[in-house]
């Protein structure tokens, strides 16, 4: 696989269990020595200038901890101050930072160990963002979270990445943060990168799974139904009363031609172009690769 | 100096750790205080029927021996030590290793600080005390002069580089031999025994004890115990540090060579 990342960017990892996404990130943070190919994170060997590769980057990898369990974070971070070599008024000012935007100012100073897998993980993201990485790898960061917990992180994820210029490369296998994150997708399968682009195109390139649903104001459903038939004899038709559901259409300008069949041919109360679930699209892309 | 800043942070961080285990202190505290009594016990009632152990030691001596060995014993599984070396040697097989990784320290300051800073308290809350309780009931005696006292624990800390260097050596092949509690096992089993932490090395068995000499264990325990009951004084004592540093040394390069060989084949597993 070979692929670039730009300041600012969030770019999503995505990929079956198994694929490679954590061996990618980890030989991205020098954690492990590639068997071959090599990579630079701002000019860097990640694995043969280990330690000044670690001060450009920040990890979080969700099942593993920057913090000390017995201590409260604060503790943490006066630590990663010290290990980070940032000046007392930088950590300060960070800190101030990040705690507003995370919602720290209470739970930094409670053990570790009394806090909720939400406030935890929080504590966790201002940990990894600390020493002001330029580049940060997040691991399942909203695993387990609830709603709130996820939006919560999501926004933060968001703002950082915006303001900071910070390139962020995002592992999950929960699509929504995708969704709400990245504007580009890497996709991997059995260590190949299997695509790499933006996830609008990646689901307009799966159009032929869109859909369209009408609820008509008259009597033509059975009549637009045979037009709709006689022009795609593929597709998938159903009628249910005054519900017209039409599937299997094909590419887009064809979903766009359907839609103008249906409104010349009966009254319509609504009509909507649903597009396929992003879980639909990803498992296609898994089991079938990249239309 | 900014690794030595790293350093002192690591340490004090598990100072800090280490006495929010206040519990596991006052049980090792009192584990410690039990173990010495009957070893101390134990080694009275065998030198009564041995006369090898009569001729070498007076019943005195070899008390205070065997009290100021498990003092100083490096391998003591007091609460905090026995966490730091599980978390130590478990770091490959529990992935927690990339958690170091990724940090711009490096790996041995970091390990040998974390031990540090639970050395420090292990001292405070368990050492210190059983060295006090032995003291006050007169099982022990003080050491023969100040400048042996000094001796005693410039000593002590040669012996923790000596022990810090054998158990980085040890928690580095767990990468090779992915089995930590089996490593853990062999560990503790060696380093009481060779280093002097249960008996004196001259009351073992001739070959053992020249293995115990050869290398480097007899450095850990058995050399300040010595220093501490007058056995090694003056030009020896200093011989005695001299070794104890160059090993110390030694275990350091060795670590160093043994982690740059074996880094590369890190593996972590799952996320």
């Amino acid at each position: 696989m070979s692929f670039d990342v730009a300041e600012g960017e969030i770019v999503g990892l995505l990929g079956p269990n198994g694929a490679g996404k954590s061996t990618t990130v980890k030989i991205l943070a020098g954690v492990l020595y590639p068997t071959s190919g090599d990579a630079r994170i701002l000019g860097l060997d990640p694995f043969e200038q280990r330690i000044d590769n670690a001060r450009n980057i920040g990890v979080l990898f969700g099942q593993r901890s920057h913090l000390l369990w017995d201590l409260p974070p604060i503790d943490a971070y006066a630590l990663l101050r010290k290990v980070y070599g940032l000046s007392q008024a930088d950590y300060e000012a960070r800190l101030r930072e990040l705690s507003e935007l995370l919602g720290l100012d209470e739970l930094m100073r409670q053990s570790v160990r009394t806090l909720s897998l939400g406030q935890r993980m929080r504590c966790e993201l201002a940990a990894a963002f600390l020493h002001r990485p330029r580049v940060v790898y997040l691991d399942e960061p909203t695993i387990g979270l609830d709603i709130e917990g996820k939006h919560a992180i999501r926004e933060f994820i968001r703002s950082i990445s915006r303001e900071q210029q910070t390139a962020i490369i995002l592992t999950t296998h929960d699509l929504t943060d995708i969704q709400e994150l990245c504007e580009r997708v890497l996709v991997l399968n059995e260590g190949a990168l299997i695509y790499d682009g933006s996830l609008e195109h990646l689901l307009n390139r799966h159009a032929s799974t869109r859909s369209i649903q009408a609820e008509l104001a008259d009597g033509s459903a059975h009549a637009t139904r045979a037009r709709l038939a006689e022009r795609w004899p593929g597709a998938a038709i159903v009628v249910d009363g005054t519900r017209l559901r039409v599937s299997g259409i094909g590419a887009a300008e064809d979903i766009v031609s359907a839609v103008s069949l249906i409104m010349e041919t009966a009254r319509l109360r609504s009509i909507t172009v649903l597009d396929p679930p992003i879980e639909d699209v990803i498992l296609s892309v898994y089991q079938h690769g990249v239309e | 100096m900014r690794e030595l800043v790293k350093l002192t942070a690591v340490a004090w961080s598990y100072v800090k750790v280490s006495l929010a285990l206040r519990f596991g202190f006052f049980m090792s505290l009192g584990i410690t205080l039990l173990n010495t009594w009957i070893l101390v016990n134990l080694w009275d009632a065998i030198r009564q029927n041995s006369p090898e152990a009569q001729a070498e030691f007076t019943a005195a001596e070899l008390a205070t021996y065997i009290a100021v060995a498990q003092v100083v014993s490096l391998a003591r599984m007091s609460h905090a030590n026995r966490q730091l070396f599980y978390k130590a040697m478990g770091s490959v097989d529990s992935g927690e290793i990339a958690m170091d990784l990724v940090r711009p320290i490096d790996n041995q300051v970091l390990r040998y600080s974390q031990w540090l800073g639970v050395f420090a308290v292990d001292t405070l809350m368990v050492a210190l005390p059983t060295w006090l309780v032995f003291r006050l009931t007169g099982v022990i005696g003080d050491p023969d002069s100040g400048v042996q006292a000094v001796l005693f624990g410039l000593s002590v800390a040669l012996g923790w580089l000596v022990a810090a260097g054998f158990h980085y050596l040890m928690a580095a092949l767990t990468i090779v031999v992915t089995q930590s509690p089996g490593i853990n096992m062999f560990r503790v089993a060696v380093q009481e025994l060779l280093s002097g932490g249960l008996v004196p090395l001259t009351l073992l068995p001739a070959w053992l004890a020249t293995f115990a000499v050869v290398f480097p264990f007899h450095a850990m325990v058995s050399s300040p115990t010595l220093i501490y009951i007058g056995r090694l004084e003056g030009l020896e004592a200093l011989a005695a540090l001299g070794v104890q540093a160059a090993w110390g040394v030694g275990m350091i390069v060795a670590g160093r060579l043994l982690w740059l060989r074996l880094v590369r084949r890190v593996l972590v597993q799952g996320g």
